[in-house]
């Protein structure tokens, strides 16, 4: 099978996340806050009876805390399932149809994306989920 | 009779939902009750009265104050301050389930499990625990 990349939006930055690891793109959740949890996570929702982490990727990209989105992208790590706010949803393309690059020089932590999906004359962070979550404080 | 110790009180404080175990609560008393130097028991003595906002990393109070939870505590009763009491429910009416592995914290005394109630997760505390939570240890 041909490998996808999502294209994203999330604030005023666009990511290109890879799309095996998506399990589902879904309308906003309903979001519960809780206490003493790690400062990158908003929270939690229920994804089909499950509890899913929502990670605040709007201030992570620096755009702040915004309380606003559209979409949630529920995504498969290591450590089980995660949720990822997003604004829009770009389009879905096939990886050969661009190039992946290298970010020169390395970004600092938390490391959002080690290269760069060129495609279409821009440039697309390649979000790099399994990376960033080690990244982040305990 | 159902039997009180699979009952749970259900909690908030700060917009985020609590469960305790009904063994761990006194009494519930209005915030009329309290005043600055503290709640009294039934024998006149004070009891410490404890608002976990800022050791939870929660906004502060606002000024309409909640009910007080009298709690049992390690060597006598406390006072914890909430936002509002949802109820007593039956422990069939929660699903317990672990806090997600991406969530959890290597600080002593977070909360390691959650009961989803009325599809609304809520973090699984005892007495002990939001004692020593108070007391900073």
């Amino acid at each position: 099978m041909t490998p996808h990349l999502v294209l994203l939006r999330v604030g005023a930055e666009r990511f290109a996340l890879p799309l095996e690891g998506v399990w589902h793109i879904l309308p906003t959740q309903r979001v519960f806050p809780l206490a003493l949890i790690r400062p990158e996570f908003r929270g939690v929702f229920l994804y089909q009876g499950e509890v899913v982490p929502l990670l605040d990727l709007p201030a992570l990209v620096g755009g702040g805390a915004g309380s606003g989105f559209a979409y949630t992208v529920i995504y498969g790590t290591e450590l089980g399932l995660l949720g990822l706010p997003v604004d829009q949803v770009l389009q879905i393309v096939e990886c050969r149809s661009g190039t992946v690059a290298a970010r020169e020089p390395a970004p600092p932590a938390p490391v959002l994306a080690q290269s760069h999906f060129v495609y279409g004359g821009n440039e697309y962070p390649l979000l790099d989920v399994e990376t960033l979550l080690n990244t982040l404080s305990r | 009779m159902t039997d009180s110790v699979q009952m749970q009180l259900v909690f908030r404080l700060a917009g985020i939902g609590f469960v305790l175990p009904i063994g761990d609560l006194v009494e519930v008393r209005e915030a009329a009750t309290a005043t600055g130097a503290g709640v009294v028991d039934d024998a006149g003595d004070p009891m410490a009265l404890t608002d976990l906002r800022a050791r939870l990393g929660l906004p502060a109070a606002k000024p309409t104050h909640g009910p007080l939870l009298v709690l049992c505590g390690r060597s006598r009763p406390w006072v914890l301050a909430v936002d509002s009491v949802e109820g007593i429910f039956p422990g069939g009416d929660f699903s317990m389930r672990p806090l997600p592995a991406l969530l959890a914290r290597e600080a002593p005394g977070t909360f390691r499990e959650l009961a989803v109630w009325r599809e609304e997760p809520l973090q699984v505390c005892n007495a002990l625990q939001l004692e020593q939570l108070g007391r900073g240890a």
